[in-house]
Protein backbone atom coordinates (compact mmCIF):
# COMPACT_ATOMS: atom_id res chain seq x y z
CA UNK A 1 0.00 0.00 0.00
CA UNK A 2 0.95 3.63 -0.54
CA UNK A 3 -0.04 5.72 2.48
CA UNK A 4 -0.65 9.45 2.16
CA UNK A 5 0.92 10.77 5.38
CA UNK A 6 0.28 14.23 4.05
CA UNK A 7 -1.13 15.31 0.69
CA UNK A 8 -1.23 18.70 -1.05
CA UNK A 9 -4.69 20.19 -1.69
CA UNK A 10 -6.46 19.34 -4.96
CA UNK A 11 -4.55 16.10 -5.44
CA UNK A 12 -6.41 13.33 -7.30
CA UNK A 13 -5.89 10.02 -9.05
CA UNK A 14 -5.99 10.28 -12.84
CA UNK A 15 -5.83 7.75 -15.67
CA UNK A 16 -6.93 8.07 -19.32
CA UNK A 17 -10.42 9.18 -18.23
CA UNK A 18 -13.93 8.48 -19.51
CA UNK A 19 -13.91 9.60 -23.16
CA UNK A 20 -16.27 6.75 -24.03
CA UNK A 21 -19.08 8.23 -21.88
CA UNK A 22 -19.09 11.85 -23.00
CA UNK A 23 -22.39 11.52 -24.89
CA UNK A 24 -24.09 10.86 -21.53
CA UNK A 25 -22.82 14.16 -20.14
CA UNK A 26 -19.86 12.58 -18.34
CA UNK A 27 -16.74 14.79 -18.19
CA UNK A 28 -13.73 13.14 -19.81
CA UNK A 29 -11.37 13.86 -16.85
CA UNK A 30 -7.78 12.58 -16.96
CA UNK A 31 -4.64 14.53 -16.06
CA UNK A 32 -4.54 18.31 -16.55
CA UNK A 33 -0.87 18.07 -17.58
CA UNK A 34 -1.26 15.05 -19.86
CA UNK A 35 2.36 15.28 -21.05
CA UNK A 36 3.95 14.85 -17.60
CA UNK A 37 1.40 12.16 -16.70
CA UNK A 38 2.12 10.15 -19.85
CA UNK A 39 5.89 10.36 -19.36
CA UNK A 40 5.71 9.36 -15.69
CA UNK A 41 3.86 6.24 -16.80
CA UNK A 42 6.22 5.50 -19.68
CA UNK A 43 9.27 5.79 -17.39
CA UNK A 44 8.01 2.96 -15.19
CA UNK A 45 6.94 0.77 -18.12
CA UNK A 46 3.20 1.48 -17.90
CA UNK A 47 0.77 2.27 -20.73
CA UNK A 48 0.37 6.06 -20.91
CA UNK A 49 -3.21 5.93 -19.58
CA UNK A 50 -2.40 4.11 -16.33
CA UNK A 51 -3.72 5.51 -13.03
CA UNK A 52 -1.16 7.82 -11.39
CA UNK A 53 -1.21 10.59 -8.77
CA UNK A 54 -1.80 14.18 -9.82
CA UNK A 55 -0.39 16.10 -6.86
CA UNK A 56 -1.37 19.73 -6.33
CA UNK A 57 0.75 22.64 -5.13
CA UNK A 58 1.89 22.23 -1.53
CA UNK A 59 3.69 19.72 0.65
CA UNK A 60 3.11 15.98 0.46
CA UNK A 61 4.62 13.03 2.28
CA UNK A 62 4.09 9.50 0.98
CA UNK A 63 4.98 6.16 2.56
CA UNK A 64 5.57 3.12 0.35
CA UNK A 65 4.93 0.10 2.53
CA UNK A 66 6.27 -2.29 -0.15
CA UNK A 67 9.08 -1.94 -2.72
CA UNK A 68 8.04 0.15 -5.70
CA UNK A 69 9.35 1.50 -8.98
CA UNK A 70 8.15 5.08 -9.38
CA UNK A 71 8.73 8.14 -11.55
CA UNK A 72 8.10 11.79 -10.68
CA UNK A 73 7.42 14.40 -13.39
CA UNK A 74 5.76 17.78 -13.79
CA UNK A 75 6.42 20.86 -11.67
CA UNK A 76 9.93 21.79 -10.52
CA UNK A 77 9.58 20.71 -6.89
CA UNK A 78 12.27 19.59 -4.44
CA UNK A 79 11.71 15.92 -3.60
CA UNK A 80 13.66 13.82 -1.13
CA UNK A 81 13.65 10.56 0.80
CA UNK A 82 15.26 10.76 4.26
CA UNK A 83 17.46 13.62 3.09
CA UNK A 84 18.45 12.04 -0.23
CA UNK A 85 17.35 14.30 -3.10
CA UNK A 86 15.31 12.38 -5.68
CA UNK A 87 15.51 13.30 -9.38
CA UNK A 88 12.48 13.95 -11.55
CA UNK A 89 11.97 12.45 -15.06
CA UNK A 90 13.71 9.15 -14.13
CA UNK A 91 12.49 5.81 -12.81
CA UNK A 92 13.48 5.25 -9.17
CA UNK A 93 13.47 1.99 -7.28
CA UNK A 94 12.20 2.38 -3.70
CA UNK A 95 12.70 -0.07 -0.83
CA UNK A 96 9.78 -1.07 1.40
CA UNK A 97 9.22 1.57 4.06
CA UNK A 98 10.55 4.50 1.98
CA UNK A 99 9.02 7.86 2.82
CA UNK A 100 9.23 10.56 0.15
CA UNK A 101 8.60 14.27 0.72
CA UNK A 102 7.50 16.62 -2.03
CA UNK A 103 8.00 20.30 -1.20
CA UNK A 104 6.00 23.17 -2.76
CA UNK A 105 7.09 23.63 -6.37
CA UNK A 106 9.47 26.43 -7.35
CA UNK A 107 8.11 26.48 -10.89
CA UNK A 108 4.91 24.94 -12.21
CA UNK A 109 2.26 23.58 -9.88
CA UNK A 110 1.38 19.94 -10.53
CA UNK A 111 3.55 16.91 -9.83
CA UNK A 112 2.82 13.46 -11.28
CA UNK A 113 3.81 10.25 -9.56
CA UNK A 114 3.44 6.98 -11.43
CA UNK A 115 4.05 3.54 -9.92
CA UNK A 116 5.01 0.56 -12.09
CA UNK A 117 1.82 -1.46 -12.58
CA UNK A 118 -0.36 1.56 -11.80
CA UNK A 119 -2.51 2.41 -8.80
CA UNK A 120 -5.20 -0.16 -8.17
CA UNK A 121 -8.11 1.90 -6.90
CA UNK A 122 -11.80 1.30 -7.61
CA UNK A 123 -13.00 1.96 -11.18
CA UNK A 124 -16.11 3.94 -12.07
CA UNK A 125 -17.26 3.77 -15.72
CA UNK A 126 -14.01 2.03 -16.65
CA UNK A 127 -11.75 4.68 -15.12
CA UNK A 128 -9.97 5.41 -11.84
CA UNK A 129 -10.00 9.17 -12.49
CA UNK A 130 -11.54 11.41 -9.85
CA UNK A 131 -14.07 13.95 -11.05
CA UNK A 132 -15.18 15.16 -7.61
CA UNK A 133 -17.43 17.92 -8.97
CA UNK A 134 -19.35 15.41 -11.14
CA UNK A 135 -19.54 12.91 -8.27
CA UNK A 136 -17.49 10.28 -10.14
CA UNK A 137 -14.56 8.35 -8.72
CA UNK A 138 -12.83 9.15 -5.47
CA UNK A 139 -13.05 12.51 -3.74
CA UNK A 140 -9.93 14.69 -3.73
CA UNK A 141 -7.25 12.72 -1.85
CA UNK A 142 -6.96 13.13 1.92
CA UNK A 143 -4.31 12.56 4.55
CA UNK A 144 -4.30 9.00 5.86
CA UNK A 145 -5.65 7.38 2.70
CA UNK A 146 -3.99 4.13 1.58
CA UNK A 147 -3.78 3.25 -2.10
CA UNK A 148 -3.08 -0.21 -3.51
CA UNK A 149 -0.38 -0.68 -6.16
CA UNK A 150 1.65 -3.45 -7.79
CA UNK A 151 4.84 -4.09 -5.82
CA UNK A 152 8.22 -4.01 -7.52
CA UNK A 153 9.80 -7.43 -7.92
CA UNK A 154 13.27 -8.87 -8.60
CA UNK A 155 13.01 -8.26 -12.36
CA UNK A 156 12.76 -4.53 -11.82
CA UNK A 157 15.66 -4.54 -9.38
CA UNK A 158 17.76 -6.36 -11.99
CA UNK A 159 16.87 -3.77 -14.63
CA UNK A 160 18.50 -1.19 -12.37
CA UNK A 161 21.50 -3.40 -11.70
CA UNK A 162 20.48 -3.05 -8.07
CA UNK A 163 20.48 -5.54 -5.24
CA UNK A 164 16.86 -6.49 -4.60
CA UNK A 165 16.99 -5.38 -1.00
CA UNK A 166 18.66 -1.99 -1.27
CA UNK A 167 17.63 0.31 1.56
CA UNK A 168 18.05 3.60 -0.23
CA UNK A 169 16.21 4.82 -3.33
CA UNK A 170 18.07 3.94 -6.53
CA UNK A 171 17.42 6.27 -9.49
CA UNK A 172 18.12 5.00 -13.00
CA UNK A 173 21.22 6.51 -14.62
CA UNK A 174 19.13 7.71 -17.62
CA UNK A 175 16.23 10.13 -17.92
CA UNK A 176 13.64 11.69 -20.23
CA UNK A 177 14.48 15.20 -21.39
CA UNK A 178 10.89 16.39 -21.31
CA UNK A 179 10.81 19.53 -19.23
CA UNK A 180 11.51 22.17 -21.91
CA UNK A 181 8.24 21.28 -23.63
CA UNK A 182 6.38 22.21 -20.47
CA UNK A 183 7.84 25.71 -20.35
CA UNK A 184 7.84 25.72 -16.54
CA UNK A 185 9.41 29.22 -16.57
CA UNK A 186 6.09 30.31 -18.04
CA UNK A 187 7.36 32.82 -20.63
CA UNK A 188 5.96 31.20 -23.77
CA UNK A 189 2.78 32.36 -25.45
CA UNK A 190 0.09 29.71 -25.54
CA UNK A 191 -1.19 28.77 -28.97
CA UNK A 192 -4.87 29.38 -29.63
CA UNK A 193 -6.93 27.94 -32.51
CA UNK A 194 -9.74 30.29 -33.61
CA UNK A 195 -13.15 29.38 -32.19
CA UNK A 196 -16.38 29.49 -34.20
CA UNK A 197 -17.43 32.86 -32.70
CA UNK A 198 -14.17 34.78 -32.70
CA UNK A 199 -15.48 36.80 -35.67
CA UNK A 200 -18.25 38.21 -33.46
CA UNK A 201 -15.74 39.94 -31.18
CA UNK A 202 -15.75 43.72 -31.51
CA UNK A 203 -11.99 43.30 -32.00
CA UNK A 204 -11.19 39.79 -33.30
CA UNK A 205 -7.49 40.35 -32.52
CA UNK A 206 -8.12 41.28 -28.88
CA UNK A 207 -7.37 37.76 -27.54
CA UNK A 208 -3.85 38.05 -29.03
CA UNK A 209 -2.99 41.65 -28.32
CA UNK A 210 -3.67 41.82 -24.59
CA UNK A 211 -2.43 39.75 -21.69
CA UNK A 212 -4.60 37.87 -19.19
CA UNK A 213 -4.15 36.73 -15.64
CA UNK A 214 -5.22 33.23 -14.56
CA UNK A 215 -7.81 33.51 -11.79
CA UNK A 216 -7.13 31.96 -8.41
CA UNK A 217 -10.60 30.37 -8.70
CA UNK A 218 -9.38 27.90 -11.32
CA UNK A 219 -10.23 24.25 -10.65
CA UNK A 220 -10.19 21.00 -12.63
CA UNK A 221 -13.31 22.07 -14.58
CA UNK A 222 -12.33 25.53 -15.71
CA UNK A 223 -9.87 28.39 -15.35
CA UNK A 224 -11.30 31.91 -15.61
CA UNK A 225 -8.96 34.48 -17.22
CA UNK A 226 -8.90 38.07 -16.01
CA UNK A 227 -8.13 41.02 -18.26
CA UNK A 228 -9.72 43.90 -20.12
CA UNK A 229 -13.22 42.51 -20.82
CA UNK A 230 -13.70 41.32 -24.40
CA UNK A 231 -16.79 42.68 -26.16
CA UNK A 232 -18.81 40.29 -28.30
CA UNK A 233 -21.89 40.95 -30.45
CA UNK A 234 -23.58 37.57 -30.29
CA UNK A 235 -27.04 38.76 -29.28
CA UNK A 236 -26.81 36.58 -26.18
CA UNK A 237 -29.09 33.97 -27.73
CA UNK A 238 -26.68 31.16 -28.53
CA UNK A 239 -27.95 27.64 -27.84
CA UNK A 240 -25.64 25.16 -26.17
CA UNK A 241 -23.21 23.14 -28.27
CA UNK A 242 -20.52 20.55 -27.53
CA UNK A 243 -17.28 21.81 -25.98
CA UNK A 244 -13.95 20.07 -25.31
CA UNK A 245 -11.13 20.53 -22.80
CA UNK A 246 -9.16 23.52 -24.05
CA UNK A 247 -12.21 25.38 -25.36
CA UNK A 248 -12.12 29.07 -24.42
CA UNK A 249 -15.65 30.35 -23.77
CA UNK A 250 -16.71 33.95 -23.38
CA UNK A 251 -19.53 34.57 -20.86
CA UNK A 252 -21.40 37.93 -21.06
CA UNK A 253 -19.09 39.67 -18.55
CA UNK A 254 -16.30 39.42 -21.15
CA UNK A 255 -13.76 37.45 -19.07
CA UNK A 256 -12.82 34.26 -20.96
CA UNK A 257 -12.94 30.81 -19.33
CA UNK A 258 -10.61 27.97 -20.36
CA UNK A 259 -12.43 24.65 -20.01
CA UNK A 260 -10.34 21.84 -18.54
CA UNK A 261 -10.47 18.05 -18.13
CA UNK A 262 -13.50 17.90 -15.79
CA UNK A 263 -15.57 20.43 -17.77
CA UNK A 264 -19.17 19.82 -18.76
CA UNK A 265 -19.66 18.33 -22.24
CA UNK A 266 -21.85 21.09 -23.71
CA UNK A 267 -21.79 24.83 -23.16
CA UNK A 268 -23.93 27.81 -24.13
CA UNK A 269 -21.35 30.60 -24.30
CA UNK A 270 -19.59 31.78 -27.46
CA UNK A 271 -16.36 29.92 -28.23
CA UNK A 272 -13.59 32.36 -29.06
CA UNK A 273 -10.81 29.79 -29.26
CA UNK A 274 -9.34 26.44 -28.31
CA UNK A 275 -5.92 25.87 -26.79
CA UNK A 276 -3.73 23.78 -29.08
CA UNK A 277 -3.79 20.24 -27.66
CA UNK A 278 -0.06 20.28 -26.91
CA UNK A 279 -0.45 23.48 -24.84
CA UNK A 280 -3.01 22.09 -22.37
CA UNK A 281 -0.06 20.63 -20.42
CA UNK A 282 1.70 24.00 -20.36
CA UNK A 283 -1.46 25.74 -19.22
CA UNK A 284 -1.94 23.19 -16.43
CA UNK A 285 1.44 24.16 -14.96
CA UNK A 286 0.65 27.92 -14.93
CA UNK A 287 -0.37 29.10 -11.47
CA UNK A 288 -3.34 31.22 -10.47
CA UNK A 289 -2.32 34.88 -10.65
CA UNK A 290 0.27 34.35 -13.40
CA UNK A 291 0.20 36.28 -16.65
CA UNK A 292 -0.74 34.66 -19.93
CA UNK A 293 -0.56 35.67 -23.59
CA UNK A 294 -1.97 33.88 -26.63
CA UNK A 295 -0.66 33.60 -30.15
CA UNK A 296 -2.74 32.32 -33.07
CA UNK A 297 -2.13 28.91 -34.60
CA UNK A 298 -3.93 27.23 -37.50
CA UNK A 299 -5.70 23.94 -36.92
CA UNK A 300 -3.38 22.08 -39.31
CA UNK A 301 -0.27 23.34 -37.54
CA UNK A 302 -1.78 22.40 -34.17
CA UNK A 303 -2.52 18.88 -35.46
CA UNK A 304 1.06 18.54 -36.71
CA UNK A 305 2.29 19.46 -33.23
CA UNK A 306 -0.03 16.89 -31.68
CA UNK A 307 1.17 14.13 -34.02
CA UNK A 308 4.77 15.12 -33.27
CA UNK A 309 3.95 14.81 -29.55
CA UNK A 310 2.46 11.34 -30.08
CA UNK A 311 5.54 10.25 -32.03
CA UNK A 312 7.83 11.54 -29.33
CA UNK A 313 5.95 9.60 -26.65
CA UNK A 314 6.02 6.45 -28.81
CA UNK A 315 9.79 6.75 -29.28
CA UNK A 316 10.33 7.30 -25.58
CA UNK A 317 8.20 4.23 -24.87
CA UNK A 318 10.41 2.08 -27.12
CA UNK A 319 13.61 3.42 -25.58
CA UNK A 320 12.39 2.80 -22.04
CA UNK A 321 11.17 -0.70 -22.86
CA UNK A 322 14.63 -1.57 -24.20
CA UNK A 323 16.19 -0.44 -20.91
CA UNK A 324 13.69 -1.90 -18.46
CA UNK A 325 13.62 -5.20 -20.33
CA UNK B 1 -29.13 17.83 -45.00
CA UNK B 2 -27.68 21.32 -44.57
CA UNK B 3 -24.85 21.72 -42.12
CA UNK B 4 -21.58 23.51 -41.61
CA UNK B 5 -18.42 21.86 -40.33
CA UNK B 6 -16.09 23.76 -37.99
CA UNK B 7 -12.97 22.71 -36.11
CA UNK B 8 -13.55 22.32 -32.36
CA UNK B 9 -9.90 22.63 -31.38
CA UNK B 10 -7.36 20.35 -33.07
CA UNK B 11 -8.88 17.00 -32.12
CA UNK B 12 -12.60 17.45 -32.76
CA UNK B 13 -15.00 18.75 -35.41
CA UNK B 14 -18.41 20.30 -34.97
CA UNK B 15 -21.24 19.66 -37.43
CA UNK B 16 -23.55 22.63 -37.01
CA UNK B 17 -27.13 22.16 -38.29
CA UNK B 18 -28.73 25.38 -37.03
CA UNK B 19 -29.06 28.02 -34.34
CA UNK B 20 -32.51 27.53 -32.80
CA UNK B 21 -34.23 25.41 -30.15
CA UNK B 22 -36.59 23.49 -32.35
CA UNK B 23 -37.98 19.96 -32.28
CA UNK B 24 -37.75 19.43 -36.05
CA UNK B 25 -34.17 20.68 -36.22
CA UNK B 26 -33.24 18.47 -33.26
CA UNK B 27 -34.93 15.52 -34.97
CA UNK B 28 -32.68 16.08 -38.00
CA UNK B 29 -29.67 16.00 -35.67
CA UNK B 30 -30.77 12.59 -34.42
CA UNK B 31 -31.24 11.27 -37.96
CA UNK B 32 -27.71 12.46 -38.76
CA UNK B 33 -26.37 10.93 -35.55
CA UNK B 34 -27.82 7.51 -36.44
CA UNK B 35 -26.24 7.67 -39.89
CA UNK B 36 -22.85 8.69 -38.57
CA UNK B 37 -22.80 6.12 -35.77
CA UNK B 38 -22.87 2.83 -37.72
CA UNK B 39 -20.54 1.73 -39.15
CA UNK B 40 -17.97 3.75 -37.22
CA UNK B 41 -16.38 6.49 -39.31
CA UNK B 42 -12.64 5.99 -39.82
CA UNK B 43 -10.73 8.60 -37.84
CA UNK B 44 -13.63 9.27 -35.44
CA UNK B 45 -13.58 8.00 -31.87
CA UNK B 46 -16.80 9.43 -30.51
CA UNK B 47 -19.95 11.41 -31.34
CA UNK B 48 -21.75 13.82 -29.06
CA UNK B 49 -25.10 15.34 -30.05
CA UNK B 50 -26.56 18.60 -28.75
CA UNK B 51 -29.68 20.61 -29.66
CA UNK B 52 -28.58 21.51 -33.16
CA UNK B 53 -25.07 20.13 -33.64
CA UNK B 54 -22.89 17.04 -33.31
CA UNK B 55 -19.25 16.95 -32.27
CA UNK B 56 -16.90 14.30 -33.65
CA UNK B 57 -13.91 13.42 -31.56
CA UNK B 58 -10.98 12.63 -33.86
CA UNK B 59 -8.24 10.04 -33.70
CA UNK B 60 -5.59 12.01 -35.61
CA UNK B 61 -3.34 8.99 -36.19
CA UNK B 62 -6.14 6.92 -37.70
CA UNK B 63 -7.45 9.94 -39.60
CA UNK B 64 -3.98 10.49 -41.09
CA UNK B 65 -3.90 6.91 -42.36
CA UNK B 66 -7.28 7.26 -44.06
CA UNK B 67 -7.00 10.38 -46.18
CA UNK B 68 -7.05 13.07 -43.51
CA UNK B 69 -9.84 15.56 -42.94
CA UNK B 70 -10.88 16.02 -46.61
CA UNK B 71 -11.60 12.30 -46.90
CA UNK B 72 -13.50 12.31 -43.61
CA UNK B 73 -15.63 15.25 -44.73
CA UNK B 74 -16.45 13.33 -47.93
CA UNK B 75 -17.45 10.25 -45.88
CA UNK B 76 -19.70 12.42 -43.70
CA UNK B 77 -21.23 14.11 -46.75
CA UNK B 78 -21.89 10.71 -48.25
CA UNK B 79 -23.72 9.44 -45.17
CA UNK B 80 -25.78 12.57 -44.69
CA UNK B 81 -26.82 12.91 -48.33
CA UNK B 82 -27.83 9.34 -49.11
CA UNK B 83 -31.38 8.55 -50.27
CA UNK B 84 -32.57 7.76 -46.81
CA UNK B 85 -32.22 11.49 -46.11
CA UNK B 86 -35.97 11.88 -46.22
CA UNK B 87 -36.53 9.22 -43.58
CA UNK B 88 -38.12 10.24 -40.31
CA UNK B 89 -35.92 9.96 -37.23
CA UNK B 90 -36.09 6.73 -35.33
CA UNK B 91 -38.77 7.28 -32.71
CA UNK B 92 -36.59 6.27 -29.78
CA UNK B 93 -37.90 4.45 -26.75
CA UNK B 94 -40.71 6.00 -24.75
CA UNK B 95 -39.74 6.27 -21.08
CA UNK B 96 -42.38 7.06 -18.47
CA UNK B 97 -41.33 9.13 -15.47
CA UNK B 98 -43.58 8.76 -12.41
CA UNK B 99 -43.67 12.28 -10.94
CA UNK B 100 -44.85 13.75 -7.64
CA UNK B 101 -45.87 17.32 -8.44
CA UNK B 102 -45.90 20.22 -5.98
CA UNK B 103 -45.32 20.45 -2.24
CA UNK B 104 -41.80 19.72 -1.11
CA UNK B 105 -41.22 17.76 -4.33
CA UNK B 106 -42.00 20.75 -6.51
CA UNK B 107 -41.50 23.89 -4.41
CA UNK B 108 -41.96 26.25 -7.39
CA UNK B 109 -45.30 24.86 -8.63
CA UNK B 110 -47.39 27.62 -7.03
CA UNK B 111 -44.97 30.31 -8.15
CA UNK B 112 -45.08 29.00 -11.74
CA UNK B 113 -48.90 29.04 -11.57
CA UNK B 114 -48.81 32.65 -10.40
CA UNK B 115 -46.30 33.73 -13.07
CA UNK B 116 -48.21 32.02 -15.89
CA UNK B 117 -51.69 33.03 -14.65
CA UNK B 118 -52.74 29.38 -14.48
CA UNK B 119 -53.89 27.18 -11.62
CA UNK B 120 -51.43 24.66 -10.17
CA UNK B 121 -53.64 21.86 -11.60
CA UNK B 122 -53.41 23.44 -15.07
CA UNK B 123 -49.63 23.65 -14.81
CA UNK B 124 -49.42 19.95 -13.93
CA UNK B 125 -51.87 18.99 -16.69
CA UNK B 126 -49.91 21.01 -19.24
CA UNK B 127 -46.54 19.65 -18.10
CA UNK B 128 -47.53 15.99 -18.17
CA UNK B 129 -49.49 16.29 -21.43
CA UNK B 130 -46.83 16.12 -24.17
CA UNK B 131 -44.51 13.39 -25.31
CA UNK B 132 -41.12 15.08 -24.94
CA UNK B 133 -37.91 14.34 -26.81
CA UNK B 134 -34.50 14.10 -25.15
CA UNK B 135 -32.76 16.71 -27.28
CA UNK B 136 -29.38 16.48 -25.58
CA UNK B 137 -27.75 15.16 -22.40
CA UNK B 138 -25.26 17.28 -20.49
CA UNK B 139 -24.67 19.86 -17.73
CA UNK B 140 -24.08 16.93 -15.41
CA UNK B 141 -23.92 13.17 -16.10
CA UNK B 142 -27.33 11.98 -17.29
CA UNK B 143 -29.12 15.38 -17.23
CA UNK B 144 -31.71 15.23 -20.08
CA UNK B 145 -32.75 18.45 -21.83
CA UNK B 146 -36.30 17.78 -23.06
CA UNK B 147 -37.99 19.70 -25.89
CA UNK B 148 -41.74 19.93 -26.33
CA UNK B 149 -42.81 22.10 -23.38
CA UNK B 150 -46.18 23.82 -24.01
CA UNK B 151 -45.64 27.52 -24.80
CA UNK B 152 -47.88 28.53 -21.87
CA UNK B 153 -45.20 27.22 -19.48
CA UNK B 154 -42.25 29.13 -20.96
CA UNK B 155 -40.59 31.24 -18.26
CA UNK B 156 -37.14 32.74 -17.84
CA UNK B 157 -34.87 31.11 -15.25
CA UNK B 158 -35.29 31.99 -11.59
CA UNK B 159 -33.68 35.31 -10.68
CA UNK B 160 -31.97 33.60 -7.73
CA UNK B 161 -30.58 30.14 -8.57
CA UNK B 162 -30.86 27.58 -5.77
CA UNK B 163 -27.66 26.44 -4.09
CA UNK B 164 -29.01 22.91 -3.89
CA UNK B 165 -31.64 21.16 -5.98
CA UNK B 166 -32.65 17.65 -4.86
CA UNK B 167 -31.80 14.65 -7.06
CA UNK B 168 -34.72 13.66 -9.30
CA UNK B 169 -36.14 17.21 -9.42
CA UNK B 170 -38.15 17.96 -12.56
CA UNK B 171 -37.79 21.54 -13.65
CA UNK B 172 -38.59 24.01 -16.44
CA UNK B 173 -36.81 27.01 -17.94
CA UNK B 174 -37.27 28.72 -21.30
CA UNK B 175 -38.81 26.21 -23.70
CA UNK B 176 -37.22 23.26 -21.95
CA UNK B 177 -37.87 20.82 -19.16
CA UNK B 178 -35.22 18.67 -17.51
CA UNK B 179 -34.47 16.33 -14.63
CA UNK B 180 -31.58 16.81 -12.17
CA UNK B 181 -29.80 13.42 -11.73
CA UNK B 182 -27.76 14.52 -8.71
CA UNK B 183 -28.10 17.17 -6.03
CA UNK B 184 -26.59 20.32 -7.51
CA UNK B 185 -27.03 24.08 -7.78
CA UNK B 186 -29.75 25.03 -10.27
CA UNK B 187 -31.70 27.97 -11.66
CA UNK B 188 -34.73 26.23 -13.17
CA UNK B 189 -38.25 26.22 -11.67
CA UNK B 190 -38.94 23.00 -9.75
CA UNK B 191 -42.35 21.46 -10.50
CA UNK B 192 -41.97 17.92 -9.11
CA UNK B 193 -39.67 15.04 -8.40
CA UNK B 194 -39.19 11.42 -9.45
CA UNK B 195 -37.74 8.53 -7.49
CA UNK B 196 -36.17 7.04 -10.61
CA UNK B 197 -32.36 7.14 -10.66
CA UNK B 198 -31.36 9.15 -13.73
CA UNK B 199 -27.69 8.20 -13.56
CA UNK B 200 -26.02 5.27 -11.81
CA UNK B 201 -22.43 4.56 -12.84
CA UNK B 202 -22.69 0.88 -11.88
CA UNK B 203 -25.81 0.28 -14.00
CA UNK B 204 -25.78 -0.76 -17.70
CA UNK B 205 -26.43 1.63 -19.32
CA UNK B 206 -25.60 4.17 -16.61
CA UNK B 207 -28.00 6.84 -17.87
CA UNK B 208 -31.77 6.26 -17.78
CA UNK B 209 -32.22 8.50 -20.84
CA UNK B 210 -30.18 9.20 -23.90
CA UNK B 211 -30.53 11.75 -26.68
CA UNK B 212 -33.33 10.75 -29.05
CA UNK B 213 -35.46 9.00 -26.41
CA UNK B 214 -39.02 10.16 -25.78
CA UNK B 215 -40.35 10.93 -22.32
CA UNK B 216 -43.75 11.22 -20.68
CA UNK B 217 -44.34 12.40 -17.12
CA UNK B 218 -46.97 10.39 -15.20
CA UNK B 219 -48.38 12.20 -12.14
CA UNK B 220 -48.47 10.04 -9.02
CA UNK B 221 -49.99 10.85 -5.65
CA UNK B 222 -48.14 11.43 -2.44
Amino acid sequence: MLELLRIAPLSTIQDGGRAHWRALGVPVSGPLDDWSHAIANILVGNPTDCAALEIGFGRSELLFEQPAMIALTGARAPIDAAGQALPRWRPILLAAGTRICIEPAQQGQRTYLAVAGGLRTHQVLGSRSSAPLAGLGMEALKRGERLAFVHAGPAQARAFGAPQHAHRPIPANWWADAEPLLDLEGGAELRLIAGAHVGLLADPYAPYTQSFRISNDANRMAAPLLGTPLVINDGGRMISEPVVPGTVQLPPAGQPIVLLADAQTIGGYPRIGHLAGVDLARFAQRRGGSELRFEPIGVDAARRLWRWRQQRLARLELAVRARLG
Amino acid sequence: MDYECWPLGDRALLLHFGDVLDLDLNARVHVALERLREPRLLGVRGLLPSYASISLELDLTELGRHGGEPALLARIQDRLQSDAAAAAPARGRIVEIPTRYGGENGPDLDEVARLTGLTAQDVVALHCGPLYRVAQVGFQPGFPYLLGLPAALELPRRAQPRVRVAAGSIAIAGGQTGIYPNPSPGGWHLLGRTELALFEPARTPPALLRAGDQVRFIPVEG
